[in-house]
C-alpha cells in the first residue's frame, strides 16, 4: 500500500476494451461461420449478413459464389474485425432458414428462432481466426395445389427430398380440411428495444413486426406481454392454410418429445395447401376441388415412396377426401403399402368411403367411395367423435332442453338460433354449423335456395356449357319476357343432354390411356373435366362415364335432389354403422376384416372432442389424447418413425 | 264478485303449483339418489353390497337386501370404489389422498396416504396393494413399502387414452392384468417394464402379471384402441374386448395362445384363412345363436358374472349384453338390460368402464347409469341362464 501511495500517478482499475487496452490498440482478427441444418448438413451462405465489432465498424463476409450446399459454399469470413465483443445480424434468408443455434470450441448455445432476428448474436472476436458454426432450421414445405402449376410444382425439390431422407427416411404428409384459405405465413415480433407490458405508469410497449416471415409456431400469449395490446393468434401464427401448417407442425414435433427449447430435433412436415375454400355451404364444389387435388398429389407419394422415403399422411375433415383420391389412385396402379400409417382425422367422407366394393357407395354420382384406397395404406387409423357439430347430430342427451325445443319446432328458429350463436361464438364456423346439427349430413340438401348447397350449385357450373339440363316450367310461364315455349324448351335440354353426353364419352375415350399411362410412368395424370366428379379415379372406362350419365340424368330429373340422404360421416360415427351396433343392412365384411385383423382401427373421441377444428390449437386434453397417444404412439413404436425421433 | 272469485282461483293455483314443486322435491329426494354419474362401481363378494363414487365426489354405499343407500363421504377420488375379496369391506381415497379400507359397518381396517390413484385394487388379507396413476404407472405397496412395477413412459396414460389402465387380479392372487390402450409389439425380454426415460410405454396393451415377483408373464397381444380385460376369479382365464369389435380369451396355462371371440352377426373371425379380406368364409358362423338388434362388438367392458364359468360382454351405446362360456369362443345368450334409464353403456363413456361391476360369486352385476347419479343392479340364474334387473335407483 505504501508502494502505491509513493507512485507519481494512480493506476485506474477501470477496464480498456476486454483486453486491457484501447480499441484502437486492438488487434484485428477474423471470424469465420460455417453454416449448417439441424442435420448438421453444410448450407450455402446467401447473405450472411454483417458483424459489427467492438469498435463499430460493420463488417460483411467473403462468401463463395455457389449455391450449392458444399462446404465451401457454407462458409462466410469476416475480416478484419478488432478483437473483443461484437454482434452478428442474420438476414434469415432464405425465407424460413430460421436460426436456431451457434456453436464454438467452447459453448453451444440454442435458441428459439426469430430470437436473435433483430438484437443479433453476441459473440467474441479472438486473436487469430473466432470458428464458429451456425445452425438453422430447414424451410418449410408447403406443396400449393391451388393454381395451376407444372408437374414438377407438385413435386419435392432434390433438396427436400433430400432433407427428408437424412431426417429419419421418414415424411409426414398433412393434409388440412375444408374452407382453409391459403392465408399468409406468420410474423415475428421486432424484439429491438422491447419492454414488457406493466400497469400503471411509465412508457408502453409498441407493437413493432419483423419483415421476415415466421414459419413456426410461438406462444402468443406470451409475446402479447410485450405489445401494445394482446396479440390475436393468427397475427402471429399465420392464417389459412399457413396456420394449420405451423400449428400442426409444432404439436407433432412436441407429441414426439420436442421440448419448445432445443430447435436441433424439429423435424418439417410436408403440408398440402388445396382449394377447399369454396364457401361455407358450396360443399359440393370442395369435394370436386379435393379430388382433383388428390389425383396431382399422388405424383408427390410415388415420389416419395420411389426414394425409399417412408410416407404418414395425415388429413382433417374433406382433407380425407384429397387423401383418399390421391390413395384410391395409386392404389390401382397395383402399388400396395404406399403410406405406412393413414391417420384420418374427423374425416368428411361416407364412413363406408374405405370399403372396397363400389356397389354400396350411396351417392347418386358414384363419388361415394374409393375402392383400392385401403390397398394403399398399411395401416388406417380414424379418429372421430360423435361430439363433432359439423360432422354430424349430437347426442340428444348432450342437448339442452331448449336446444331439443329448439328443434323440434322450425327451421326459421333454427337459423334464428345459428345467427345468435354466430354472434357469439369462440370458433364461429364450427359452432354455427355445428347448431344446424350437423352440416355434413345435410350437405345434398337443396333448402334454402339462396345457398350454394346441393349438388345443383356445382353441377350447373361444371356443365355451364351445356344448360338448361333440367325443366323448369317457371322458364316458360311468362311469354311476354320469353319466347320459350315448354316443348322448344324441352328440346333444348334434349338436344344438351346429348351434346354433354357425347363430349363426356369422348373425354373418357381420349384420356383413358394418358392416364394409365402417366400412372405407370410415376406422372401426374391428366384432369377430367366433364368427368371431374369422377378424378378420385385412375382413370374412367367408356363403361364408367355411361353410367356416369346416366346417373347424372336421373339426378337432373329429380332436380339434383339425391332420392337418400348421404351416409354419415366417418369422422362421427366411425365404423359404428358399418360394423357396429347400427350397421344392419349396411354391415360390411371387409371393414369389418380390416378391424379384426387389425389393419385399421378407429377411435372414439366423443367424450372430449366437441369441435370440428379443436386439434389446430389443442388444449392439453386433445393434445394428450390425439396427438401423443394416438398418432405418435402409433408412428413411433409400430411405424415408420417421425423425423429423427 | 267475479273479481272475487278470480283472485280465489289465483291464490288456489299458486298453492297448488307450490305443492307440485314440493311433491317434485321431494319425489327426487325420496325416490332417487342426489349424486353425479358414477365413475367407479364394485360389488362385495357376498353381492349384498355395492360401494360407488360419483362425478361429483360422493362416495355411496348401497345395501341389496335392505334397497337402501347412504353416503359416507362427499370427497371421494372418483376412481377409488373398490371392495376387498372375501370381505364386506371396502378400499376407498378421499381428496386428500388418504386410503381407507373400511368394513360396511363403518370400522376402519386400514388407513394409509397415497397418490391420488387411477384404480387399485387389495388382496382379502391386505397386504397386496396394487394401483396406478394417472401416467399408467403400477405401484404394489404403499408408505415405505411402494415400489413400482410398471414406470416406463408416459404414453398411453389415462388422460391420453381417455380410459383407466384397467387392473384385475385372480382371488387367488396368483396372477393380475392390466389392460389400457391396443397392441404393444415388442417383446418382453426387449423392455423393462421398469424405464422412466423412456416416452411411448411399452405395456399399454394387455398383460398378464405374476402377482408374487410382479413381474410381466406375456403380452396378450390382438387388440386395437381402447381395451378391456379381465381375469376369472380362479385365475384360468384372461378376457378381454375393445373400441374395434375384436373380443378374444387366453389360458393362462398357455398365455401365447390367443382364441378370438365371435361377433354376434359374423361369428369368428379365422385368422388364417386363406380366402380374400372381406370374404365370409374368412368367418366361422358355426355356432352362432340367433342375435337380436341392438348388439354392438364395439365393447366398454367385460365381466365376471357365474365364478369364473361364465362372463359378460358390454357394448358402447348398447343396452344389451352379451353372454359367453369361458373356454368357447360362443355367445350363450343375449340380455336385455333396459332402455331405461340410459345405463353407463352409452355415450363412449370408456373412461367409465368401471362404473360397470360383477360379483362372480353371488351372480350380481351393478352398472351406472349414462348421465345421473342412480345405478341398476341385476341377479345372474346360472342354472335358467336369466339375467333379471332387481333394483334401480333413479
Amino acid at each position: 500500500m505504501t508502494f502505491v501511495n509513493n507512485l507519481p500517478f494512480s493506476p485506474s482499475s477501470a477496464p480498456f476494451g476486454s483486453h486491457g487496452a484501447p480499441i484502437c490498440a486492438h488487434e484485428t482478427a477474423n471470424v469465420r461461420l460455417q453454416r449448417s441444418d439441424n442435420l448438421r448438413r453444410p448450407k450455402a451462405f446467401i447473405n450472411a449478413g454483417t458483424i459489427t465489432d467492438e469498435s463499430g465498424k460493420v463488417v460483411t463476409a467473403e462468401l463463395q459464389d455457389g449455391t450449392e450446399h458444399t462446404p465451401d459454399n457454407a462458409v462466410a469470413i469476416f475480416t478484419q474485425l478488432v478483437t473483443g465483443n461484437a454482434r452478428w445480424h442474420w438476414p434469415d434468408e432464405p425465407e424460413g432458414e430460421h436460426l436456431i443455434g451457434f456453436d464454438t470450441v467452447s459453448e453451444q448455445r440454442r435458441f428459439a428462432p426469430g430470437h436473435y432476428l433483430d438484437e443479433g448474436v453476441d459473440l467474441t472476436v479472438i486473436q487469430g481466426e473466432r470458428k464458429a458454426r451456425v445452425l438453422h432450421l430447414p424451410p418449410p414445405v408447403i406443396i400449393s395445389l391451388r393454381e395451376p402449376a407444372p408437374a414438377s410444382g407438385d413435386l419435392l425439390t432434390d433438396e427436400q427430398l433430400n432433407y427428408f431422407r437424412e431426417n429419419g427416411n421418414n415424411a409426414l404428409i398433412y393434409i388440412h380440411g375444408y374452407n382453409v384459405p391459403h392465408g399468409e405465413r406468420g410474423r415475428f415480433l421486432n424484439r429491438k428495444d422491447r419492454q414488457k407490458r406493466y400497469g400503471g405508469h411509465g412508457p408502453g410497449p409498441r407493437t413493432a413486426w419483423h419483415p421476415n416471415a415466421a414459419t413456426v409456431w410461438q406462444d402468443t400469449e406470451a409475446l402479447s406481454e410485450y405489445t401494445a395490446s394482446p396479440l390475436k393468434d393468427d397475427e402471429v401464427n399465420g392464417t389459412g392454410a399457413h396456420s394449420w401448417a405451423i400449428h400442426m407442425e409444432y404439436q407433432l414435433n412436441r407429441a414426439a418429445g420436442f421440448d419448445g427449447k432445443d430447435w436441433m430435433p424439429y423435424s418439417r412436415i410436408i403440408n398440402i395447401s388445396w382449394p377447399g375454400d369454396t364457401g361455407s355451404t358450396d360443399f359440393m364444389q370442395a369435394e370436386l376441388n379435393a379430388m382433383t387435388s388428390g389425383r396431382r398429389l399422388a405424383p408427390l407419394l410415388l415420389q416419395l415412396a420411389d426414394a425409399d422415403i417412408a410416407i404418414n399422411l395425415i388429413s382433417h375433415s374433406l382433407g380425407a377426401r384429397v387423401a383418399l383420391t390421391a390413395l384410391n389412385i395409386v392404389g390401382t396402379i397395383g402399388r400396395s403399402n404406399l403410406v405406412d400409417h393413414l391417420f384420418l382425422w374427423q374425416p368428411a367422407v361416407a364412413d363406408n368411403a374405405l370399403t372396397n366394393d363400389s356397389s354400396r357407395d350411396v351417392h347418386p354420382l358414384g363419388l361415394g367411395v374409393f375402392p383400392s384406397a385401403h390397398s394403399a395404406a398399411r395401416k388406417i387409423v380414424v379418429l372421430h367423435s360423435r361430439g363433432d357439430g359439423i360432422l354430424g347430430p349430437g347426442d340428444d342427451e348432450d342437448s339442452t332442453w331448449w336446444q331439443k325445443a329448439l328443434f323440434r319446432s322450425s327451421p326459421g328458429a333454427i337459423v334464428g338460433a345459428a345467427a345468435w350463436h354466430l354472434a357469439t361464438a369462440d370458433d364461429a364456423m364450427d359452432d354455427v354449423l355445428g347448431y344446424f346439427r350437423g352440416a355434413y349430413d345435410k350437405k345434398w340438401w337443396t333448402f334454402p335456395s339462396f345457398l350454394d348447397n346441393g349438388f345443383g350449385p356445382a353441377i350447373e357450373k361444371l356443365y355451364k356449357d351445356y344448360l338448361p339440363l333440367t325443366y323448369d316450367a317457371r322458364m316458360t310461364a311468362h311469354p311476354q319476357r320469353s319466347l320459350t315455349t315448354p316443348e322448344a324448351l324441352k328440346r333444348t335440354i334434349l338436344e344438351n343432354w346429348a351434346r354433354l353426353e357425347q363430349d363426356i364419352l369422348a373425354e373418357a375415350k381420349a384420356l383413358w390411356q394418358p392416364c394409365v399411362d402417366c400412372l405407370r410412368n410415376g406422372e401426374r395424370p391428366p384432369e377430367y373435366t366433364l368427368l371431374a366428379p369422377l378424378n378420385h379415379r385412375a382413370s374412367v372406362s367408356l363403361k364408367v362415364a355411361k353410367d356416369y350419365v346416366s346417373r347424372m340424368k336421373k339426378l337432373a330429373v329429380n332436380k339434383w335432389v339425391p332420392e337418400q340422404p348421404p351416409r354419415p360421416a366417418l369422422g362421427h360415427v366411425g365404423f359404428d354403422e358399418v360394423a357396429g351396433e347400427r350397421a344392419g343392412s349396411f354391415r360390411d365384411r371387409f371393414v369389418e376384416n380390416n378391424l379384426l385383423d387389425e389393419s385399421w382401427f378407429a377411435t372414439d373421441q366423443s367424450t372430449w372432442l366437441f369441435s370440428h377444428s379443436g386439434m389446430r390449437i389443442p388444449n392439453d386434453e386433445i393434445f394428450e389424447r390425439s396427438y401423443v397417444d394416438v398418432i405418435l404412439d402409433s408412428v413411433l413404436k409400430k411405424g415408420a418413425g417421425f423425423g429423427g425421433y | 264478485m267475479a273479481v272475487t272469485n278470480v283472485q280465489k282461483y289465483r291464490w288456489a293455483g299458486i298453492l297448488l303449483g307450490v305443492i307440485f314443486l314440493i311433491w317434485i322435491s321431494l319425489g327426487f329426494n325420496l325416490l332417487g339418489v342426489w349424486a353425479g354419474p358414477a365413475m367407479s362401481v364394485s360389488v362385495s363378494e357376498s353381492g349384498r353390497y355395492i360401494v360407488s363414487a360419483h362425478r361429483d365426489n360422493k362416495l355411496i354405499l348401497w345395501d341389496l337386501n335392505k334397497r337402501h343407500w347412504k353416503t359416507l363421504s362427499k370427497h371421494a377420488n372418483l376412481y377409488s370404489a373398490k371392495f376387498v375379496p372375501s370381505q364386506n369391506a371396502f378400499l376407498w381415497q378421499d381428496t386428500d389422498n388418504i386410503v381407507t379400507v373400511q368394513t360396511a359397518d363403518d370400522e376402519v381396517l386400514q388407513q394409509f396416504q397415497h397418490f391420488p390413484t387411477y384404480g387399485h385394487v387389495i388382496s382379502s388379507d391386505l397386504e397386496t396393494y396394487l394401483s396406478v396413476d394417472k401416467h399408467w404407472n403400477v405401484f404394489s405397496g404403499y408408505g415405505d413399502t411402494q415400489h413400482p412395477i410398471l414406470n416406463d413412459g408416459i404414453s398411453p396414460s389415462f388422460i391420453g387414452s381417455g380410459k383407466l389402465l384397467n387392473l384385475s387380479v385372480d382371488r387367488n392372487n396368483t396372477f393380475f392384468v392390466t389392460a389400457g390402450f391396443g397392441n404393444d409389439p415388442s417383446a418382453i425380454a426387449d423392455y423393462s417394464p421398469l424405464d422412466s426415460s423412456q416416452r411411448f410405454s411399452n405395456y399399454g396393451g394387455v398383460t398378464l402379471w405374476d402377482a408374487a415377483t410382479e413381474k410381466p408373464i406375456a403380452k396378450l397381444r390382438g387388440n386395437s384402441a381402447k381395451t378391456h380385460a379381465t381375469i376369472s376369479p380362479d385365475g384360468q382365464w384372461v378376457v378381454s374386448a375393445d373400441e374395434n369389435g375384436i373380443g378374444s380369451f387366453w389360458n393362462t396355462d398357455q398365455p401365447e395362445t390367443r382364441h378370438r371371440l365371435a361377433g354376434y352377426y359374423s361369428g369368428v373371425f379365422i385368422d388364417d384363412a386363406p380366402f380374400p379380406t372381406g370374404d365370409s368364409r374368412n368367418w366361422d358362423e358355426s355356432e352362432l345363436i340367433k342375435a337380436p338388434t341392438g348388439l354392438n362388438t364395439f365393447t366398454i367392458a367385460v365381466a365376471f358374472i357365474h365364478n369364473s364359468e361364465y362372463y359378460l360382454r358390454f357394448g358402447n351405446n348398447s343396452h344389451f349384453a352379451a353372454l359367453f362360456k369361458t373356454g368357447t369362443p360362443w355367445p350363450v345368450k343375449y340380455f336385455d338390460l333396459g332402455e331405461s334409464p340410459k345405463l353407463v353403456t352409452y355415450g363412449s363413456n370408456y373412461a367409465r368402464n368401471t362404473a360397470i361391476a360383477t360379483s362372480p360369486e353371488a351372480g350380481i352385476l351393478a352398472m351406472g347409469h349414462q348421465s345421473s347419479g342412480g345405478i341398476s343392479i341385476y341377479q345372474f340364474d346360472p342354472e335358467n341362464l336369466t339375467l333379471e334387473r332387481v333394483w334401480v335407483v333413479e
